[in-house]
């Protein structure tokens, strides 16, 4: 009796391991390869963090998608240049602005697809239609802000004219991501990306891994890589493990205690900073210097030392050196508790109400050891008199919170963010979470707008003038945002492989530049 | 016979609905999910379109009425997040997920019988006292932490097992030994019990007195009076075994339901959930009616209604 | 008369009058989880207000403080976590937490279930059917889903998680209840009473619920270190607890980045739910076995003397 149950247990099971098996043998191709480098063996494997949602080139706005694909399976039709911040030239070779509206671009020649078909310009306007099309919801949407006409002149000429002069307009072709168009239709997202990299897409297993393969007519050099396979380990404590026992080659980003003090180790640095946002309509922030007062009740020297090594250097700017609006040499108030809490008894003292209860909101996600950052800044908070409650919510929940409009009923909150901007020009960032209109942004102040109208029709030294003007504003009248760190990254290489990260990296990880030894 | 199990079934099914129903409200709950979805500058046209395209607009109860109507239909929609069918990502993830239950689910009864007969026939002697103690040791780990630690020793610092993963036979090692902890702990003891008081029954003392060998008496006539309750118990953790799995996936990334139904979770995807959660329920309803049949057949005492 | 049970007399000491005690005292192992859950209650419900500000205090500073040495004072002899703090008054802040977390989840499950599958059993019909329908569902969710689904939507805190964990496991006491009053109610006991025109709600609390007691009382120790581990889980994926409300399993989470540099932060917490839970479990395993004739032999004495023997 008992011997037949377990006969039954025992074939049941089998037969399981066996449909699990047979199910989930996309992977065995993609076993983790010997020791990069030997016998000639060019796969890597990389380890990431989280897996990408999208694969649809309209969608590589987004980092988690644009790392595998940009660079890689997809070009754009522009590029920055991660060293000099400049645009150059990507799958378009050179432009010229006609009027303040309208650019001319030359396409470069010779360029195929991966399923065979030729780039040209046709290939350029779908690419830049799907985008703006509202109903496909891409990503990439708000890189246009302004409705695009498109005419194609030649092969390989086009022309773009905007609905509203655009100085940098070849800075937000770097956002548009060409895919094939017999392979990209217009009103739906595609799973399989077909583009005009130096890699093409061979398959993909959800949950578990990507696989790329070098494609051989890329107009372009080769790189040493013949084939990657990008999996995801949510831990970073594992995708670190990976690469020290060798079933990775790379693994990125780490965390700073799986750091090594040899060069395995690479640091990068991807325009990023780590910020607070205080609401300004509703008690206790109602009042500028409320606000003023978070800010320097906040250590950040001790904090961002101890607490982000290798990962952060404290900041007084929202945006990193590389971006137009960064004012050389600015320094905000250093750390006072005590002026913080006699602030805070003067507003009170003014009749406005300082210790009603506010969330102080995080994701667990945010950076590598963020929730002790956020938790050092708490007790900060509430040692100068601040009545806080910190809260970490998953990126849905914390999205509502930051996301325009706050309800009057809503609790008041403090929202932490991390945000980056490799495109060098302050609008990406200053038309979100500051403008009035920004769907990020709590700030109401008429002089900022106006110095944003105007940065947005102007040029070069100009352009970063105004916007270095309204930082002003921002960091020293306003105070509804905070900035705590500038944010860095760490890689771990394995052996026999060599890359030098750069402030792309985060949104780019280009096979082409990784070397085997 | 076959009555029993259509009745079984039938009854089974209400339950899995009942549980669907439960997730379908619990879900709708957290609001649309449009915010994680669309780009920031999305504007309020926008929002509105997302939420028609996926029939969020509607009132909850007619919302709950098509939802309805498409279960009976085995549709489930389709997924937010990974834009396919509901029920295809959710049937795709089984198999992992299926093969390493049933793994760690025989393998812990083969371990617990083993350990729990041996601790039975040397009652009170040192090996049951360190069998026992063992047991509820193993039982009062939390996977969790088990599981970190495993990796941290086996694979980061020894480097014998892989980190994570889903290929081949290694990669399976340390997922299953985690999610064997709970039911080997918990099993050992039952299998010590019923063998205990099988052993110390009459029938077994008579046939001992009349000579028979202790291996002949523990493995035909103790073991098989213990079968009920190690079988009852096995089948009473096979929706714990989901449990493990989530569990698992987060720190092996092991795929399958648990790496599923917390990705669904965190992109809000309805549709994936309901469909994960009715696909389950369908699998513990089944191993149920399963575990019931064995039951009855390993006794003829139980009638099977 | 059980073989715990005997007469008194003027001569006999405390141990001899407290059969169970002394039972208790035989088995070293018992005993030293009764003495360690004693010791957890007690220090959970005491040392709080003393050490809640000293707990909760970041010191940069002292980050990652290694265990076992002095030169910082008691409270760090078990070393300091990622923001300073020690871990020793951490995991006794968690003590409190965790303890209030897993007595009032499984008392609320255990006789809300009791209770449930008394009155189910005994009124049978379609209430019976429609009760054991809803313990199915319950049953067949599988907790960590459930708990993932209400606390994403509800706010994480110490009631929600109570009422999460409670809700999944009164399936268990309903079924055994149940399955102990179908029993019951056809005993000769109980058909007297009703003969004698007892009410059913008296005839529930009387004649049948303390007979089936003891069962739930040995499932509910049981279920003690389960659903520490199960609290413990939650705090783990992150929809447990948030700070400044501390609980063991958020230590363990909290600490896990740190595992090759700081692993005292993850490791002791983690030693701790063990024990804890390990205790529970002995005590449970104990209470069974005391109760069964058979196996209590081992318990009265190593050798038993003839006039206590029965078996």
């Amino acid at each position: 009796m008992i011997t037949k149950s377990i006969i039954i247990a025992g074939s049941v099971s089998a037969l399981m391991v066996l449909t699990a098996g047979c199910s989930g043998n996309g992977n065995t191709d993609a076993d983790a390869p010997a020791s990069v480098g030997t016998d000639g063996n060019r796969d890597i494997t990389i380890a990431l963090a989280v897996e990408p949602v999208s694969l649809d080139p309209c969608d590589s706005q987004d980092a988690t998608n644009a790392q595998v694909m940009r660079g890689n399976i997809i070009e754009s039709v522009t590029r920055i240049d991660p060293l000099s911040g400049d645009v150059v030239p990507g799958l378009a070779e050179s432009w010229e602005a006609l009027d303040d509206r309208s650019w001319r671009l030359q396409l470069r020649q010779g360029v195929t697809f991966h399923d065979g078909e030729e780039f040209n310009a046709e290939a350029v306007a779908a690419a830049i239609a799907r985008i703006q099309d509202p109903d496909l919801n891409c990503q990439n949407f708000d890189e246009l802000p302004y409705p695009l006409e498109t005419t194609v002149v030649d092969e390989h000429t086009l022309e773009l004219v905007s609905a509203e002069a655009d100085p940098i307009l070849p800075l937000r072709l770097s956002w548009v991501d060409v895919g094939s168009p017999a392979a990209t239709p217009a009103g739906e997202k595609v799973q399989e990306p077909v583009g005009t990299g130096p890699y093409r897409f061979v398959e993909r297993n959800r949950g578990q891994s990507m696989t790329i393969e070098r494609f051989n007519d890329y107009w372009g050099e080769a790189g040493d890589i013949e084939r990657a396979t990008f999996v995801y380990r949510s831990e970073p404590v594992v995708r670190a493990g990976m690469v020290t026992s060798g079933e990775a080659d790379i693994a990125v980003p780490i965390s700073a205690e799986s750091a090594t003090d040899d060069d395995r180790t690479r640091q990068y640095n991807d325009n990023r900073v780590f910020f607070l946002r205080t609401q300004t309509d509703r008690a206790p922030f109602e009042d500028p210097r409320a606000r003023e007062a978070v800010q320097l009740a906040i250590d950040k020297e001790s904090i961002v030392g101890s607490l982000m090594e290798r990962i952060g250097e404290p900041t007084d700017q929202m945006v990193a050196p590389t971006v137009n609006a960064y004012i050389e040499g600015y320094e905000g108030p250093a750390y006072d508790p005590e002026a913080a809490q006699k602030l805070l008894e003067d507003v009170a003292a003014d009749g406005f109400a300082v210790d009603v209860e506010f969330d102080l909101v995080t994701r667990p996600d945010m950076f590598p050891g963020s929730d002790e950052v956020i938790q050092a800044i708490g007790q900060n908070l509430k040692d100068v008199g601040f009545n806080v409650n910190i809260v970490s919510l998953d990126t849905e929940a914390w999205l509502q919170l930051l996301r325009a409009p706050f309800p009057p009923d809503q609790k008041p909150t403090i929202v932490a963010a991390s945000h980056d901007n490799i495109t060098g020009d302050a609008s990406f960032t200053f038309n979100s979470y500051v403008s009035s209109e920004g769907p990020n942004s709590t700030v109401r102040n008429e002089e900022i707008d106006a110095l944003l109208a105007e940065a947005g029709t102007a040029q070069g030294e100009r352009r970063a003038e105004l916007y270095q003007e309204a930082s002003r504003v921002l960091y020293e009248e306003v105070h509804a945002i905070i900035p705590v760190a500038e944010q860095s990254k760490l890689l771990l290489l394995g052996d026999g492989v060599e890359y030098e990260p750069n402030g792309l990296t985060g949104i780019e990880l280009r096979l082409n530049e990784i070397q085997l030894n | 016979m076959r009555k029993f199990v259509v009745r079984r079934l039938v009854t089974g099914i209400v339950t899995v609905l009942g549980v669907v129903v439960i997730v379908f409200f619990l879900g709708r709950i957290t609001g649309s999910p449009a915010a994680l979805y669309l780009p920031e500058n999305a504007s309020q046209e926008r929002y509105e379109q997302f939420n028609t395209e996926y029939g969020l607009d509607q009132p909850l109860l007619v919302q709950f009425l098509r939802f309805l109507g498409g279960v009976v239909r085995l549709d489930f929609g389709d997924s937010i997040w990974q834009q396919r069918p509901a029920l295809e990502a959710a049937l795709s993830a089984m198999p992992p997920t299926l093969g390493l239950a049933a793994i760690a689910l025989a393998l812990s009864v083969i371990v617990s019988v083993v350990l729990g007969s041996l601790a039975a026939s040397r009652r009170f002697k040192s090996l049951d006292r360190a069998i026992t103690f063992g047991s509820l040791t193993i039982a009062s780990i939390p996977d969790f932490w088990f599981a970190l630690v495993c990796v941290l020793f086996f694979a980061i610092y020894l480097g014998v097992l892989p980190t994570s993963g889903y290929d081949g036979v290694d990669a399976w090692i340390l997922p299953v030994a985690t999610m064997m902890l709970a039911p080997v702990g918990v099993m050992t003891q039952v299998v010590r019990g019923a063998m205990i008081e099988a052993l110390s029954s009459g029938y077994v003392q008579n046939a001992r007195a009349l000579g028979f060998s202790q291996r002949r008496l523990v493995y035909r006539h103790a073991l098989r009076n213990a079968a009920l309750p190690i079988l009852s118990v096995a089948g009473d953790r096979a929706a714990g075994m989901v449990n493990g799995a989530i569990i698992v996936s987060a720190i092996f990334a092991f795929p399958g339901m648990g790496a599923l139904v917390v990705g669904a979770v965190l992109n809000r995807d309805f549709f994936v959930l309901q469909a994960s959660v009715f696909v389950v329920g369908i699998a513990v309803v089944l191993l149920n009616v399963i575990v019931d049949l064995t039951y009855a057949v390993a006794d003829p005492r139980v009638r099977l209604d | 008369m059980s073989n715990t049970e005997r007469i008194v007399r003027e001569e006999d000491g405390f141990l001899t009058r407290h059969p169970k005690l002394r039972m208790l005292s035989n088995s070293p192992l018992a005993m030293a989880s009764v003495v360690w859950l004693v010791l957890l209650v007690l220090t959970g419900l005491i040392a709080p207000p003393f050490i809640g500000d000293e707990a909760n205090r970041q010191v940069l500073s002292l980050r990652f403080v290694p265990p076992f040495t002095l030169d910082h004072g008691f409270e760090y002899v078990l070393g300091a976590d990622s923001l300073g703090r020690p871990m020793l008054l951490q995991i006794i802040m968690g003590a409190r937490t965790s303890m209030t977390v897993a007595f009032f989840a499984v008392a609320i499950s255990a006789l809300t279930g009791f209770a449930i599958g008394v009155v189910s059993g005994y009124f049978g019909g379609w209430l019976d059917q429609a009760l054991m329908r809803i313990a199915d569902i319950l049953h067949t969710i599988p907790s960590l889903l459930l708990a993932l689904a209400v606390l994403y939507v509800l706010e994480p805190s110490i009631v929600n998680l109570i009422g999460v964990l409670a809700v999944t496991r009164i399936p268990l006491y309903l079924r055994t209840s149940r399955a102990q009053t179908l029993e019951l109610r056809e005993r000769v006991f109980v058909e007297s009473s009703r003969a004698m025109g007892a009410p059913a709600w008296r005839i529930m609390l009387r004649d049948i619920a303390p007979m089936s007691l003891p069962t739930i009382r040995t499932l509910a120790m049981l279920e003690v270190g389960t659903v520490i581990l199960a609290a413990a889980s939650l705090s783990f994926l992150g929809i447990g607890l948030q700070r400044p409300d501390v609980d063991w399993g958020m230590l363990v989470a909290d600490g896990r980045a740190y595992l090759s540099s700081a692993w005292w932060v993850t490791v002791f917490p983690g030693v701790v739910i063990v024990i804890t839970a390990l205790a529970a479990n002995i005590i449970s395993n104990w209470l069974r076995a005391i109760e069964d004739p058979v196996q209590s032999v081992l318990f009265i004495r190593k050798r038993p003397r003839e006039s206590e023997v029965t078996a």
